[in-house]
């Protein structure tokens, strides 16, 4: 009765527009009533599972991100990328590439990476007679490097549904990210070559030193970040609350891209959009909850033991499962929707949790390319002032090597694992 | 607050044009802009919200960076207080955050199916989708006060060295479904005072 009652509700309410929260909050608390469960024990285990510290990081990284969104970080990192490859031809496409990679390094979310990017480079790009297409898609594919490069919001939230270190998430990221971020690049010389894209001036001397000088507040983001946490100096929750700090300094003082006046809006900002995800969470508890108490868990880890499922089978599941949910909904509900359910299989298939977080994510960086509801899609299609059916264009190139780049990390799992291997042993 | 930094990057569906990443306006997701008491009272209450919840996020982080500094320069005197208190502040500015979300209607959705609906058929979903809401924020309310008020009763403390209240935390849950269950009652009001219009249903947040 359960499985008929949680679909049937969970698709009728989902299709009528319901937000997500209510959608598993209301299918959570019917469920539980089913069985009998007292509410106030699903209430106590909210607030107790609230109780994270892995979890505040996300509305500090989140701060982060808002702040750096402002534009001064991301000038200055696109004018120190420009003097490095911006006489390749192509150059700016690939300025892109490089600048959305060192913004992924600073703040942990895909739509802030490609929104802080986009805004500069895609007139850019328009200017030097670049398709639009092209433009929207590589800032596009570009920016969802924000949840695959650490520090990662998905990947925090992952953390925490996992019960897994996100330190060594943020690692296993670390060469998945730089080989599509080379894979983006080579497509963007080849279609450049093809299309005979202009090459930038010649930057001087004089003018190589002051941007990357300039530019180095900003790259000091990524040492605080990384370093911290790797260099055992904090953890991840303070050196995302050091990193929230030192954007607002340097956006400040540096860039001058916010003022006083700026501050409490936006981190009033910061924790809204912390907010809509973190309501989110608390529901999907409630659902984890009714998953662990139902026996649910327990009766799909049985299901799969007994029809002797491989690991292929389940990553091809999954990559279908959330190919579909990621059409549909943004990251974090599906993440939500699906990992109670999903993360119990691992152990009976032998699977590690920090390998399939990276399936998961790159999964997840699809679902921000992928019609009808793509985020990513949205901010370009506004960037670029195209229709979405054009972004969708430019983007199809680079979701068929996102979709390389999974088969290749689920495939070879030693490109997740090696790195956090050899760091954290 | 109505701050012009705070953006919807989900803003469009379906296949059209996708209009600029607004602010907390996401098309069609604000409702008529009525004057009198009851919109100055959103105003006001929407200032507050958006104050107390900043409030909290700067000062956790300022705290938090204070507490790394004073380890470095002398661990002696960082404050052993810091994790388990910036748990407590961060909660309640993001919690009390909700109930900004829900007014300005910018709960994350799957709104695809909406936009192939009538006016009327989309209309009574969104009537309906901020009934159950109220409901739902009314149920997660008093069970949330329930908690708080049991921790209260029994003197809850933490089990760490500062013994802090566990009521003051748990009642973040409460007064952030009170917020809410006030939202989706002022969409729900709102929208039977406009009616069905034809206009694209609110859209989801980014973050």
């Amino acid at each position: 009765m359960g499985a008929g009652v949680l679909v049937g509700m969970f698709g009728g309410l989902l299709a009528m527009g319901f937000p997500i929260y209510l959608v598993l909050g209301i299918t959570a608390i019917t469920l539980l009533w089913i069985t009998g469960t007292p509410m106030i024990s699903v209430t106590q285990k909210i607030v107790d599972e609230l109780n994270s510290q892995t979890l505040i990081a996300l509305p500090f990284f989140v701060a982060a991100a808002t702040f750096m969104e402002r534009g001064g970080i991301a000038r200055a990192l696109i004018d120190a990328a420009s003097s490095w490859v911006g006489r390749v031809r192509g150059g700016l496409g690939l300025v892109c590439v490089i600048g959305c990679m060192i913004f992924a390094a600073m703040c942990g979310s895909s739509v802030a990476t490609a929104m802080a990017m986009g805004t500069i480079l895609v007139p850019g790009m328009l200017r030097q007679r670049y398709d639009r297409h092209f433009a929207a898609g590589v800032v596009g594919a570009s920016g969802t490097l924000g949840i695959l490069i650490p520090p990662s919001l998905a990947m925090v939230v992952y953390g925490v549904l996992a019960d897994e270190s996100v330190p060594k998430l943020f690692l296993a990221g670390v060469v998945p990210g730089l080989m599509q971020a080379a894979l983006i690049g080579g497509w963007v010389l080849y279609y450049a070559h093809k299309r005979g894209y202009p090459r930038t001036q010649a930057t001087s001397s004089g003018d190589f030193w002051r941007v990357n000088i300039a530019a180095l507040p900003a790259f000091s983001l990524p040492v605080i970040v990384l370093g911290g946490i790797y260099g055992g100096l904090t953890t991840v929750t303070e050196a995302a609350a050091l990193s929230a700090f030192v954007a607002v300094l340097i956006s400040m003082f540096v860039y001058r891209s916010i003022g006083v006046a700026d501050l409490l809006p936006l981190m009033a900002d910061a924790a809204r959009r912390s907010a809509a995800i973190m309501i989110i969470i608390v529901v999907a508890l409630v659902f984890g909850h009714w998953v662990t108490e139902s026996g649910m868990a327990n009766a799909i880890v049985r299901w799969v033991q007994e029809h002797e499922l491989q690991q292929w089978h389940f990553f091809l599941f999954v990559t279908i499962l959330l190919l579909f949910l990621g059409m549909f909904l943004e990251v974090f509900s599906v993440l939500l929707i699906a990992l109670p359910v999903l993360l119990p299989l691992l152990g009976p298939l032998g699977i590690d949790p920090v390998h399939f977080g990276m399936v998961v994510v790159i999964n997840m960086e699809l679902a921000l390319l992928t019609p009808p509801v793509g985020l990513n899609l949205f901010v370009l299609a506004s960037i670029t002032k195209a229709p979405l059916i054009e972004v969708i264009r430019g983007t199809v190139p680079f979701a068929i090597l996102l979709g390389l780049m999974l088969f290749l990390v689920i495939a070879l799992p030693e490109l997740s694992l090696w790195l956090p291997r050899v760091v954290l042993g | 607050m109505a701050s012009p930094t705070e953006r919807d990057e989900g803003a469009a569906v379906g296949g059209r044009h996708a209009p600029a990443p607004t602010v907390d306006s996401p098309p069609g997701a604000r409702l008529p802009t009525r004057s009198g008491p009851l919109a100055a009272a959103d105003l006001w209450r929407d200032r507050i919200e958006a104050a107390v919840s900043g409030f909290l996020l700067g000062g956790a982080i300022l705290l938090v960076v204070y507490t790394v500094l004073v380890r470095y320069v002398s661990a002696a005197h960082a404050p052993v207080y810091t994790d388990e208190v910036t748990v407590y502040i961060v909660m309640w500015a993001v919690l009390v955050g909700c109930g900004g979300i829900t007014h300005k209607r910018l709960h994350v959705r799957a709104d695809l199916v909406l936009h192939v609906m009538s006016d009327r058929l989309r209309f009574i979903c969104e009537v309906a989708a901020n009934v159950a809401g109220f409901a739902f924020a009314l149920f997660l309310g008093w069970y949330g006060f329930l908690v708080a008020y049991e921790a209260w009763d029994f003197n809850d403390l933490s089990p760490t060295n500062l013994r802090f209240p566990l009521w003051i935390y748990y009642g973040a849950l409460p007064v952030a479904a009170l917020l809410m269950a006030v939202g989706h009652l002022r969409v729900a009001i709102a929208l039977l005072l406009t009616g069905p219009r034809p206009e694209p249903v609110a859209h989801a947040s980014e973050v």
